[in-house]
């Protein structure tokens, strides 16, 4: 009964706080977004906007809730929820999640992917349910992503696994005690950045909703609350994820002075505001190019970096740490090299 | 609206926490037609900046609370636009921005132009102007957030009410 | 007087030999030769001009009721670039036979002019490969630009829009497809392989969507996520503006032609004012001039500026529109200061200019310009150097030198294909042929090569603005032997300017009075437009938004 009641408390306090740190993403993403593009974002509903997340959402249950003529009701209806659920239930696997609720995961991480490929299906089911042409892209197109995109992701990952020996994300943090995993694995982490922009929709791999393609994408025909578990879920996702980059590279909650939590508050944060200064510089690809990319280039490149680890394990970090480097330079010249031609020039001829 | 004195104790305050979210958080559909439509691009820049408001443009009716008839509507566009505004989620309001949306403007004589967005939707905001100024854009839809933001109605649940009393 | 006056009898001697020819006449006062011919003769008076004289540009096709009301003239203008000499083709229809043979065979871009004539004046053209209304509705009733339709007092009534609701979404009320995009859902409706049942998607793009630039209606037949057909359909901001201008005084005309091109409003005004102007021989003052040319540069970086921010977020970029904004503002600011109004210019007058600059302006708007190039330096590190976009946009939309003459695709749009043309130096109008124009050029005409040549043309007008503010010469800003009441001799005036899409022309036929008896805008835009139908074949979904955006339609100017 105590365990039972353990597991709620534990869940309601982490859907509090998983919610509230969404809402500030949500926050960050338009006074950031703002403030790049010399403009201020949100002010005047709460003090510097900060409750304009929140009116937001209040003024989105008040709508009216429609279905479209046409849609496959139900699935239209459950599409929000399949998107909205994994986005809370990863947290079971995180450390102190689950210790709080007494139990532990050796295969953290495992399960963390395994919960978090739930999302694009509901992207999928939102697409195919709504009966409408732009969703249903939207949706096909998520799921070409996804497919893609988990593999180098989970493979990158793999370098950070080999490292602490461990699948358990605490362990894993613990593995980097001495020596972040930035500096062991950068390569595995430009993979993994990438493959993660991917599988969160962010910019410039935002194809699933592809505003000034797709309207709205596959979420074109939802309105009220509908809508907003959406867009919560995808919020949640990037701080979830963020969190996991900390997790896994920057040496999770360890820091000197500050308590742990303050620390992994701070980098998770960092990373946030990385993806939404991506979101404010790139275009987007096209969806060829996103398939090139990640079959192409990211995949061969994850499949290196396991190899590269596993001599830097039977060699020594420093090696690993060259090789790193140097892979990483050459992929990120593969990935520029897109969108050149041999031997033209970017600039008109001006003619007298 | 039709609500008991009892009940209405309860959710009174649930209403006014309602109208508050309603008046602080607008989402404009991008619906430009004419040459409105560039002024309506401004008031997004950020000379202007909308989103210091709340005010956030999004692509798809289902998602917008209001939309801005920015500029002409023709007899070829008419039905696209009716059918975009009941493609809206309630509540939703109409702004009718410039001239043409008003009564025609300059075009009310023309064989194809249909005088005024007000005879296919309600109009909430009449916004007087050729092209109406960013600012005055920004004021008319400042002007409808304080309406919502006090619970008065839409033109729409107007028109309901009094096509029922 | 910019057409050199010596060219004109060489052309007009050899084109009175012409097979067909009824009669040969300088057409107005701007020494352009008129050909008259019979509509049975026009296909191949129109193939010779073409293939045997060099006159392979068709840049006018439209028409014009006749002075006695009893049918339709059609009138063709051809151009030949070598030495810019013009030609002016006219067909007498009378109404008892309302029918001519389409060019469409020899332009592919004359099919869709061929619609809006049909379209406005209810001319049959034979052998055209799918003839309807382009810009109006399917069941519209009559034929408006014929003097006889009469829209009444309040023009639309409230039967008409009660019928217009009748029919919603892309059909009409009886379940009909329009006529315009039947042939296109044929096309798209053939299964592909017989073993695998697939079917193709038609999309429609528009008239509400994100990236049309205003109520563009793109049909696509897509196959997966790649476009096998594509059709612009538009109409949807037809107001009426040429047929309102005939119920106008001359200079009133100016307040609906700016709202034509709404984004760069002293282009259509100056081409309309110069066409006044040679209509009734009044001549401009040198210092209008150079306002002329000036405000016609700086409009010139607007309407960049507005393309720009478009650009980019068509590619998926938002930043690029936010800065792009900040200094179209600024020379808003000017144009206030300047006209008083911030896109509604009306500024434009025959014989000069409304205002002259107020004290001061002349020197802000120089220093600003002198700081421009910083501006113009910052929107290219946002897009040109950025490798997404240019993995988006090189080697995308390819426009051929083909489709160029065929579609009469002009301006930054043939320019980015190598195609050396800009009337600001080929037939230099206002203060153009004091300061002299640079042309900006790319080669291989992707939507990549469209960009740098309007970035680099930002550069390049604020160059110009600046030399026409600098040379500023003193004296009157409006010549004041204009008359209160302009009322040209019958004739007619045909002028071209630069606009920021390409060569914009008005034509202006003149019966006597005060007010024009036909004008046309001549809208670049309109054939950029169409020669996407074959430029987006092929393409995927992405594509077709970001080559859209490297076309820079303005749909106030297409429909009209």
């Amino acid at each position: 009964m105590m365990v039972m009641l353990r597991v709620l408390l534990g869940i309601v306090i982490m859907i509090v706080i998983v919610l509230l740190n969404t809402v500030l993403v949500m926050w960050i993403e338009r006074k950031l977004l703002g403030h790049i593009q010399s403009r201020l974002g949100p002010m005047r509903t709460g003090f510097h906007g900060l409750l304009q997340p929140i009116a937001d959402a209040i003024k989105l249950l008040g709508k009216e809730d429609l279905v479209p003529a046409g849609a496959d009701r139900i699935l239209f209806l459950i599409a929000p929820l399949i998107a909205f659920t994994p986005s809370m239930l990863v947290y079971s696997a995180m450390p102190w999640v689950s210790e709080f609720a007494g139990m532990s995961f050796d295969v953290g991480i495992f399960m963390i992917f395994a919960i978090s490929a739930m999302f694009p299906v509901g992207v999928l089911v939102a697409g195919w349910a709504s009966h409408n042409k732009y969703s249903l892209i939207g949706g096909f197109r998520s799921a070409a992503q996804q497919i893609s995109y988990e593999v180098p992701l989970i493979l990158a990952v793999m370098g950070v696994v080999m490292l602490a020996e461990s699948m358990k994300l605490s362990a894993i943090v613990e593995a980097q005690s001495n020596i972040w995993n930035i500096v062991t694995q950068p390569f595995a982490f430009v993979i993994f950045f990438i493959a993660m922009l991917a599988e969160l929709n962010r910019v410039p791999f935002d194809m699933p909703e592809a505003e000034s393609e797709l309207v709205a994408g596959f979420n074109t025909e939802y309105s009220s609350m509908r809508f907003a578990l959406f867009f919560l879920a995808e919020y949640a996702n990037v701080f979830t994820w963020s969190l996991i980059t900390v997790l896994l590279f920057f040496g999770g909650w360890a820091g000197p002075v500050l308590p742990g939590v303050v620390w992994l508050l701070a980098k998770t944060y960092a990373v946030v505001c990385l993806i939404i200064w991506m979101r404010a510089t790139f275009p987007r690809v096209r969806v060829d190019q996103l398939m090139d990319i990640g079959w192409k280039i990211l995949l061969p490149a994850s499949l290196l970096n396991v190899l590269l680890t596993a001599i830097g394990v039977v060699t020594n970090l420093v090696v690993l740490t060259v090789l790193g480097v140097v892979a990483t330079v050459v992929l990120i010249a593969l990935i520029a090299r897109l969108g050149t031609r041999a031997g033209d020039s970017l600039r008109a001829e001006v003619r007298p | 609206m039709g609500v008991d004195e009892q009940t209405g104790a309860l959710i009174a305050p649930l209403q006014q926490l309602m109208d508050w979210a309603r008046g602080h958080s607008m989402w404009p559909m991008t619906f430009g037609t004419a040459c409105c439509a560039i002024e309506m691009m401004s008031v997004g820049s950020p000379r202007y900046d909308t989103d210091r408001f709340g005010i956030f443009f999004r692509n798809s009716p289902r998602q917008a609370d209001c939309m801005i008839v920015a500029g002409t509507v023709n007899l070829k566009m008419a039905p696209r636009m009716k059918l975009l505004y009941e493609q809206m989620a309630a509540p939703k309001y109409v702004i009718a921005m410039g001239a043409c949306a008003i009564g025609g403007g300059p075009f009310s004589e023309g064989y194809n132009v249909v005088n005024g967005a007000d005879l296919v939707l309600p109009v909430d905001i009449y916004l007087p102007g050729c092209p109406p100024r960013p600012e005055a854009l920004i004021d008319a839809l400042l002007m409808l957030m304080e309406r919502i933001a006090a619970g008065e109605p839409s033109a729409a649940t107007r028109a309901a009410m009094s096509a029922r009393a | 007087m910019m057409v050199a006056p010596a060219t004109i009898v060489p052309i007009a001697a050899s084109l009175a030999s012409l097979a067909g020819v009824i009669d040969v006449r300088p057409l107005g006062a701007g020494g352009i030769p008129r050909v008259s011919t019979s509509a049975a003769g026009v296909v191949e008076m129109l193939r010779t001009l073409r293939n045997d004289h060099g006159f392979a540009d068709l840049t006018l096709l439209t028409a014009e009721e006749t002075d006695s009301s009893d049918g339709v003239t059609l009138v063709y203008e051809l151009l030949r670039r070598a030495d810019h000499s013009r030609v002016v083709i006219g067909v007498d229809l009378l109404d008892s036979e309302l029918s001519a043979p389409s060019v469409s065979g020899i332009w592919a871009g004359a099919a869709p002019l061929e619609r809006e004539v049909y379209d406005l004046f209810g001319v049959d053209f034979t052998d055209h490969p799918g003839l309807s209304r382009i810009v109006l509705r399917d069941d519209f009733v009559g034929h408006p630009l014929r003097k006889s339709f009469v829209a009444g007092e309040t023009g639309v009534s409230a039967e008409q829009v009660a019928k217009a609701l009748e029919s919603h979404g892309d059909r009409l009320p009886g379940g009909e497809v329009p006529r315009a995009t039947a042939s296109l859902f044929a096309a798209a409706r053939k299964p592909g392989d017989p073993q695998l049942r697939s079917e193709r998607l038609i999309l429609n793009m528009g008239p509400q969507h994100p990236s049309m630039h205003g109520v563009l209606h793109l049909w696509l037949a897509l196959d997966g996520e790649q476009v096998v057909a594509a059709q612009p359909t538009h109409g949807y901001l037809h107001r009426c503006i040429e047929k309102l201008c005939e119920s106008r005084d001359h200079r009133a005309c100016t307040a609906l032609l700016d709202r034509c091109d709404y984004v760069s409003g002293f282009h259509t005004e100056l081409a309309h004012v110069l066409a006044i102007e040679e209509l009734a021989g009044i001549e401009s003052t040198p210092k209008a001039d150079h306002l002329r040319t000036a405000m016609s540069e700086l409009v010139r970086i607007t309407s960049h500026h507005t393309w720009y921010a478009a650009c980019g977020l068509d590619t998926g970029a938002l930043t690029p529109f936010l800065y792009a904004f900040i200094d179209r503002e600024l020379i808003l600011d000017f144009f206030e200061e300047v006209t008083g109004a911030r896109m509604m210019f009306n500024y434009f007058r025959p014989g000069g200019v409304k205002d002259d600059l107020p004290p001061g302006s002349a020197e802000r708007i120089i220093a600003y310009l002198k700081g421009f190039t910083r501006a113009v330096d910052e929107y290219e590190a946002l897009l040109t150097d950025n490798e997404i976009f240019r993995a988006r946009t090189r080697g995308v939309g390819i426009l051929s030198r083909q489709q160029i003459t065929d579609f009469g695709v002009t301006g930054p749009m043939a320019r980015a294909s190598g195609v050396d043309i800009d009337l600001r130096r080929d037939e230099p109008y206002a203060a153009y042929d004091r300061i002299p124009t640079r042309v900006a050029l790319a080669e291989v005409g992707d939507s990549f090569d469209r960009y740098v040549v309007r970035i680099a043309e930002m550069r390049e007008s604020a160059r110009i603005a600046l030399a026409a503010l600098e040379g500023l010469p003193e004296g009157p800003h409006l010549n004041p032997d204009v008359p209160r009441v302009i009322k040209p001799p019958r004739g007619t005036a045909f002028r071209w300017v630069e606009s920021p899409r390409g060569e914009l022309g008005v034509y202006v036929v003149s019966d006597g009075s005060s007010r024009p008896w036909r004008l046309k805008v001549r809208s670049p835009a309109f054939s950029n437009l169409h020669v996407c139908g074959q430029l987006l074949q092929g393409l995927r979904i992405g594509d077709v938004v970001a080559v859209l955006g490297s076309v820079d339609v303005v749909m106030g100017e297409i429909d009209r």
